[in-house]
């Protein structure tokens, strides 16, 4: 048995739409008189308010996009710990020197192995500049201390309180 | 209007000292087919006015990255579907989320459009186009309105000739059917 396949002609509407086919084919939709004349004048204007949008709402978008604020909060976590990492470096560093500082000179001028609390703090009081003490306080990261905080703490830590006044 | 080939108006709109000369050639050349595409699938001129605006500011900030691995025309008419389309969907989720019916607003607005100068069976025509599922609506008036190959067609909307010729025969057996019953 022969099976013929039917070719359907879509671009013969004739042959699948005979009422579609009659009807004309024309836009039956207007436009307000000269929007075509505007309509060029109205693009060139919203293209040239686009282009002069604020720098800094632009750089705001592009930040606000989710690969680059993820990108930039790991590059500022990454900075963070890199400067808490550095600077605890040099405050030990800081730190190690201005006691071999003062090691050396206790060893240097009282030629002696033990060393004693009181003798510390008398070399300090006579040996140490004061804007060493002052750059020493900084780099510990004492912000806050006042003159009365130094006192309440001297007092607290130092049993010859003469050796302070 | 112009006599400027796409490619002349291409180079004029990239050259730094006649950028805005070449995009206001390119914007008078193509705005009504532009305009048509998208009024279509819209209907309403409003609509299709902000749309085509945004469609012309999104080829300005594109020409540059236009590849011509296709025609001009092929990538307006790609970028204008796909702007109106974007458009439909969220006036259509606007209306779901208020219970209603975009299509069915579309056609009670087109009774009563001032911008529509067509007859009863136009009317009817264009009522039975917007019953249509959004791609077979696509297909239909860029076949029967736009008079495109379906290769064109196929290269717009990135589908296979043998699927647009299948959404062709369903949009015209559907508007056949609509026209007859109504």
């Amino acid at each position: 048995m022969n099976i013929k396949k039917k070719n359907i002609n879509t671009d013969n509407l004739n042959d699948i739409a005979p009422f579609l086919s009659k009807i004309d084919k024309k836009n039956p939709f207007v436009v307000p008189d000269d929007y075509f004349d505007n309509l060029p004048l109205l693009i060139q204007k919203k293209c040239t308010k686009r282009q002069n949008i604020n720098f800094w709402s632009k750089i705001y978008e592009y930040f606000l996009t989710p690969k680059h604020a993820i990108t930039i909060a790991f590059g500022v976590i990454l900075i963070l710990i890199s400067s808490i990492f550095i600077f605890n470096n040099i405050n030990d560093n800081s730190n190690n020197n201005s006691f071999s500082y003062i090691e050396n000179i206790i060893k240097e001028n009282y030629d002696i192995d033990n060393i004693d609390e009181s003798l510390i703090v008398e070399t300090l009081l006579s040996e140490v500049d004061t804007n060493d003490i002052a750059n020493l306080v900084i780099n510990n990261d004492i912000e806050m201390l006042n003159s009365d905080d130094i006192i309440d703490y001297l007092s607290d830590n130092i049993d010859d309180v003469d050796l302070v006044f | 209007m112009n006599n400027l080939s796409d490619k002349e108006i291409l180079n004029m709109c990239r050259a730094d000292n006649s950028s805005s000369y070449g995009f206001n050639l390119l914007v008078k050349k193509y705005q009504q087919k532009i305009y048509w595409i998208v009024r279509r699938i819209l209907i309403n001129h409003e609509d299709t006015n902000d749309v085509v605006q945004n469609i012309f500011v999104k080829v300005w900030e594109n020409i540059n990255n236009f590849r011509e691995d296709s025609k001009l025309y092929t990538w307006l008419y790609r970028i204008s579907t796909n702007e109106a389309l974007l458009f439909l969907k969220k006036k259509k989720l606007k209306a779901t989320l208020h219970f209603y019916n975009y299509e069915h607003k579309l056609i009670n607005e087109l009774q009563d459009d001032n911008f529509f100068a067509g007859d009863e069976i136009q009317m009817k025509l264009q009522k039975a186009i917007l019953s249509l599922p959004v791609k077979q609506k696509l297909v239909f008036n860029m076949k029967y309105y736009d008079d495109l190959k379906y290769k064109e067609i196929a290269e717009i909307l990135n589908t296979s000739v043998g699927a647009l010729k299948a959404s062709y025969h369903f949009a015209v057996k559907k508007i056949e059917k609509y026209i007859i019953d109504n």
